[in-house]
């Protein structure tokens, strides 16, 4: 089974492509302007305290200024991530905070805030024999009409020094120098095509409360989407209300949403998992309804 | 005076309530059971009185308990700027 999205995949990948140059100091007619980034209705910069700076220009793709002795690791780092989202914002896509596996053509994906355990989970589940579909951003293509779908992201899982140990994945190189984060490569099949987002998992905060998977209803659907965007500052500053609101109606009304408590309690990681593992499977495969 | 929902604002319906979004200032809310049930009786062609009596009759409850509850509720939306009198 293929869904049509193309034209998103050549979009991202034709955008997101980096080369190095000269670039601004400043970025003009910029809307919204914080600490080291700024963004207009078609450009981005970053710029980083080490010197570190990219601009995008829609239908320009990246340029990088990297100053000597910045490592290429740092550069992947900022590429995929800030960048990455800017460039989904930019380009009428919407960037989650989400890592994702996928199964039977379907994708479940899991957000929550920055060190929630999204990548932990997603790893773990690799080893469950979930392939990895994307790591900490998963972009939606909200323009088909069939399914909300995701575009396959990095295949490069970041992992925390103490989430190795739980999934019993082995690192590769440091995220950045002196960072107990370290990227691994999941050891299944990559997949490389579009494809449907079914379900959204939220990691609430560890409690200690048992292991229990619940689902999200009402307004609180809306409320949890909106706090699954990745660099929601950027989708604000390029939206309006209504273009918002829209969005996160078509990603609240095509989704399953449900929240994971996890204890507290390290040792019960792997039941945690087998438990996400079971409700995946449980989810089943994609069916794609068509007229004759 | 007639009650009249606000034309700046947009709403979508998940689960059991209404989501509802101010164009003009960004805002979100949201509404359930009798909020809901109140907000969807706001159509331009009922006035705060009219209103309490439906909702009295359709509950089964006293006019004056009704009249207090429905007053606050309206009082509500209306300084959240979602609905207009004209």
């Amino acid at each position: 089974m293929s869904f049509d999205a193309s034209g998103s995949m050549k979009t991202l990948a034709r955008e997101t492509r980096i080369r190095f140059g000269a670039t601004p100091d400043v970025l003009t007619g910029a809307t919204m302007v914080g600490p080291g980034e700024a963004l207009s209705p078609d450009a981005f910069l970053l710029s980083l305290p080490n010197g570190l700076r990219f601009h995008y220009h829609r239908g320009e793709g990246v340029i990088c200024t990297r100053p000597s002795g910045i490592a290429e690791a740092e550069v992947a780092l900022f590429h995929a991530g800030s960048v990455h989202g800017a460039i989904a914002w930019l380009n009428g896509m919407v960037p989650l905070h989400a890592s994702a596996v996928l199964h039977q053509g379907a994708v479940s994906a899991f957000t929550g805030h920055s060190g929630a355990g999204k990548s932990t989970l997603a790893a773990a589940l690799t080893r469950e024999g979930f392939p990895l579909f994307a790591d900490d951003v998963l972009v939606l293509d909200l323009s088909a009409e069939e399914a909300l779908l995701a575009m396959p992201g990095h295949k490069r899982l970041k992992l925390w020094g103490d989430a190795l140990a739980l999934t019993g994945l082995t690192a590769n190189e440091s995220v950045r120098p002196a960072m107990d984060k370290y990227y691994v490569s999941p050891p299944l099949l990559e997949q490389n095509a579009p494809a449907p987002l079914t379900t959204l998992y939220f990691l609430d905060p560890p409690s200690e409360a048992p292991c229990a998977i619940q689902p999200i209803k009402g307004a609180e659907r809306f409320n949890r989407v909106r706090s699954a965007f990745y660099r929601p500052h950027y989708g604000a500053a390029l939206m309006s209300a209504t273009e918002t609101f829209q969005r996160v109606t078509a990603i609240a009304t095509r989704l399953s949403l449900y929240t994971i408590d996890r204890p507290r309690d390290r040792r019960l990681f792997s039941s945690n998992v087998t438990r996400v593992a079971g409700a995946i499977r449980d989810s089943g495969p994609v069916v794609r309804m068509e007229a004759a | 005076m007639m009650l009249t929902r606000v034309a700046s604002v947009i709403e979508t319906r998940l689960d059991d309530e209404l989501v509802l979004a101010q164009i003009d200032n960004g805002k979100f809310h949201s509404l359930r059971s009798t909020g809901l049930a109140i907000w969807e009786l706001i159509d331009g062609s009922r006035d705060a009185e009219s209103i309490i009596d439906l909702l009295a009759a359709r509950y089964g409850i006293a006019r004056e308990r009704c009249a207090t509850d429905v007053g606050r509720f309206l009082d509500q939306i209306a300084a959240a700027g979602l609905i207009e009198q004209r």
